[in-house]
C-alpha cells in the first residue's frame, strides 16, 4: 500500500510538475488579476492521495473508470486509506485489513433525471447504474456519495438465551440467536445464526468466553452459523458470548466524485 | 477542568469496593493488543497540537482550506472524528476514525496517543467510557462503548490524552516447584504477591494462578486516581522430562486475530488476565491453545514469571470533539 501511494504521489507531482512547465512555457504570461479587476476566489482542500479524491472518513475514494456496462454504467473506484498505520508496519503476520470507509450508495445526474446505485458490500470497488435508453458515459454530469460503510471494531458481549431463542442485537443492523443446543457424549454444541442484514456479518465472529469454550467454527450452511463447543458442566442460560472483529455501519454522506480526467 | 473533576471522570465503579485479596476470579480476560489498533502504542504523548495546511492561492484572494471538518479534533497530529453512534443492549458505542493530515504518509505515522474518553452530555455530565474497543482489522478505527445516554444537541466528546507513560516489566524465576500454582511468587528477583511503587502508584497483585491450563492474574491500582494502567504477563517453564512450555495471554495466542481479533479494555484502575497454555511454545500454530486440566500437578525445573505493566497518566485538559451523529437504534 505505501509503494502504491507514493507511486501515485510521484506520478501525481511528476504530472503537475510536467504541467507547469509546459504551461510555463507556452501559455502568456498571467496578467495582474489586481490591476484587472478580476480577482477570484478559491477554497481548495489539499488531497491525501489524488487531487481527484473525495474523503469519506479516514479513507479517500479515487474514481477510475467511468464505462458501459451493457445498458448500465459502470463507475469504478479504488480506496486509498489515510488512517495512521505506522502501528500496522511493525506488526508481525499483520492481516489483510479493511479500510476506513467504504461507499455504500451513490447518486448519479444527466440531463434531465437522476439514478442511485447500491454498492454490494464493504468490499466492492463498482457501482452500476441504471439510466434510460440514450444516455451513455459522455452523458453523465456528476455522481456523488451518498452513504458509506463505517468498519465497527467489535469486542463486546451479548446474552443468548438458548432456552429462548429470542433475537438480540449484535451488530448494527444484526441480530442473533441460538437455534439450538446439541448434546454430545463430551461437549454441547450451542449453534449461533445471524438474523438482519447478514451480508454485513462477513466478519464478525461470535465466541464463548471463559475456560469452558473451545474454538468456534462458521459455516454458511442455514445462512451463516457458527458452532461454539461447550464443554463446561452446565450450560448457562442465558449465555454470555463475545462478538468479535469488524462490523459495519451505514452513515449518510460523502459529497461528489470528480469526475474529470478519468477514462469514459 | 481541575484535577477535582477529572478524578470524578476517571473515577470508576473498581475504584470503590476493595478488591478480593487472594483466591478471587479475574474481572475478564483484559485484552492487549491495542498497539495494533493504535492504542497505548505511543510511549509517551504528544502534545494536543493545532494544524494548518498550506495556503493555496489564486488570483488575488487566498483561502487557507481546513484539513480537517468542524467536528474532527486533532491529537497527536492526528485527526480524529466521530463518525456513527448506535445503541444496543442497553449500551451506546461511538465510532471513531483517526486519519493523517493532508500531505503526511500513512505509513509513517503513528496512532492517536493513548487517551482517556467520555462523553459531555448537554447538561454537563461525564461519562467515561467503559472499554475501547480496536482491532487490527481495521487500523485506525475504533469503537468507545459507554452506558446507553442521550447524545441529542450539545453532547461532546472529550480525551484526556496521556501526559507519560511509564512502563515496567517485572520478571520472577523459581527453580523448582509445581503447578497449580497460586500466590504470592516470591523467588530469586521476586516481585509478585506484595504492592509495588510505580510512578508515584502502587501497584498490587491479588490474584496469581499459573496451571496446566494457563492461569489467571489480577491487579489493582492504589493511590492517584488520574492513573490508570495495562497489564501483560505471560510465563515460561520447563517440565521434568519435559519440553518448554509457554503461557500466553488470549490476545497474544498465535494468530490470535484469526479466531479471537482483540478488542481491548482500556487502562484501568484494576483488571485481569486469563492466561492460556500454548500446545507447543517452539512452534505455535494457528490453534495453538492447549486445554490443560488446570488441577493436574506439573513437576516444573524452571519458571519464569514476566508481567509488565504500562501506566498512563492523564492530562487535565481534554481535546473535544463535537458531536453531531444520529443514533441508530437496536440492531
Amino acid at each position: 500500500m505505501p509503494s502504491r501511494r507514493l507511486t501515485l504521489l510521484a506520478v501525481v507531482a511528476l504530472g503537475v510538475s510536467a504541467g507547469a512547465t509546459t504551461a510555463f512555457l507556452l501559455l502568456p504570461a498571467p496578467r495582474d488579476a489586481a490591476a484587472t479587476g478580476t480577482a477570484t476566489t478559491t477554497s481548495t482542500t489539499p488531497p491525501w492521495v489524488f487531487p481527484h479524491e473525495t474523503r469519506i472518513g479516514s479513507t479517500v475514494v479515487v474514481p477510475t473508470g467511468l464505462q458501459m456496462e451493457g445498458p448500465r454504467v459502470l463507475l469504478t473506484y479504488d480506496l486509498h486509506p489515510i488512517a495512521p498505520l505506522a502501528d500496522l508496519a511493525a506488526t508481525e503476520h499483520a492481516p489483510e485489513w479493511f479500510p476506513g470507509a467504504a461507499p455504500a450508495s451513490f447518486t448519479l445526474t444527466y440531463p434531465g433525471g437522476s439514478a442511485t446505485a447500491r454498492v454490494l458490500g464493504p468490499e466492492g470497488r463498482a457501482a452500476r447504474f441504471d439510466l434510460p435508453a440514450g444516455i451513455s458515459t459522455a452523458q453523465v454530469e456528476s455522481i456523488s456519495v451518498d452513504s458509506f460503510w463505517v468498519p465497527v471494531p467489535a469486542g463486546y458481549t451479548i446474552s443468548l438465551s438458548p432456552s429462548s431463542g429470542d433475537w438480540v442485537a449484535a451488530a448494527p443492523g444484526l441480530q442473533a440467536r441460538i437455534v439450538r443446543v446439541v448434546e454430545q457424549a463430551g461437549n454441547r454444541l450451542v449453534i449461533v445464526e445471524w438474523g438482519g442484514e447478514t451480508a454485513l456479518a462477513g466478519d464478525l465472529a461470535i465466541a464463548g468466553e471463559g475456560r469452558e469454550w473451545r474454538v468456534s467454527s462458521y459455516a454458511m450452511m442455514g445462512g451463516g452459523q457458527w458452532t461454539l463447543d461447550f464443554r463446561g458442566e452446565a450450560l448457562p442460560d442465558p449465555v454470555r458470548l463475545v462478538v468479535r472483529g469488524v462490523g459495519w455501519i451505514e452513515v449518510p454522506g460523502g459529497g461528489p466524485v470528480d469526475l474529470e480526467g478519468i477514462p469514459r | 477542568m481541575n484535577g477535582d473533576a477529572l478524578r470524578e471522570v476517571l473515577r470508576s465503579p473498581l475504584d470503590d469496593p476493595a478488591p478480593p485479596r487472594r483466591g478471587g476470579r479475574a474481572i475478564g480476560a483484559v485484552l492487549l493488543l491495542a498497539a495494533a489498533g493504535g492504542f497505548g502504542a505511543v510511549a509517551g504523548a504528544r502534545a494536543l497540537t493545532g494544524s494548518e495546511s498550506p495556503a493555496t492561492t489564486e488570483g488575488t484572494t487566498t483561502t487557507i482550506a481546513s484539513p480537517v471538518t468542524a467536528a474532527t479534533a486533532v491529537m497527536g497530529g492526528v485527526g480524529v472524528e466521530a463518525m456513527a453512534a448506535w445503541r444496543q443492549n442497553g449500551a451506546l458505542f461511538v465510532v471513531v476514525s483517526t486519519a493523517v493530515l493532508p500531505g503526511e504518509d500513512p505509513e509513517t505515522v503513528t496512532g492517536v496517543p493513548s487517551a482517556h474518553w467520555a462523553l459531555r452530555l448537554r447538561g454537563g455530565d461525564l461519562l467515561p467510557a467503559e472499554a475501547e474497543l480496536t482491532t487490527i482489522l481495521a487500523p485506525g478505527m475504533f469503537t468507545l462503548q459507554f452506558r446507553d445516554a442521550d447524545l441529542s444537541a450539545g453532547a461532546e466528546l472529550l480525551a484526556y490524552p496521556a501526559e507519560d507513560v511509564i512502563e515496567r516489566t517485572f520478571t520472577t524465576t523459581r527453580d523448582s516447584t509445581r503447578l497449580p500454582w497460586e500466590g504470592p511468587l516470591d523467588g530469586d528477583g521476586g516481585v509478585l504477591g506484595m504492592s509495588y511503587r510505580l510512578g508515584g502508584q502502587e501497584i498490587a497483585f491479588h490474584t496469581t494462578r499459573l496451571d496446566d491450563a494457563g492461569g489467571e492474574l489480577g491487579w489493582y491500582l492504589l493511590g492517584d486516581s488520574v492513573a490508570r494502567a495495562v497489564v501483560d504477563a505471560g510465563a515460561t517453564y520447563t517440565e521434568e522430562d519435559g519440553r518448554p512450555q509457554s503461557i500466553v495471554p488470549e490476545a497474544r495466542l498465535p494468530y490470535a486475530y484469526l479466531t479471537a481479533p482483540p478488542g481491548s479494555a482500556p487502562p484501568a484502575r484494576s483488571g485481569g488476565l486469563h492466561l492460556f497454555h500454548l500446545d507447543d511454545a517452539a512452534n505455535p500454530t494457528f490453534r495453538s491453545r492447549f486445554h490443560g486440566d488446570p488441577e493436574r500437578v506439573v513437576a516444573i525445573r524452571q519458571l519464569v514469571l514476566e508481567v509488565s505493566v504500562r501506566l498512563y497518566r492523564y492530562s487535565a485538559a481534554p481535546a473535544v470533539i463535537p458531536l453531531s451523529l444520529t443514533v441508530a437504534g437496536e440492531g
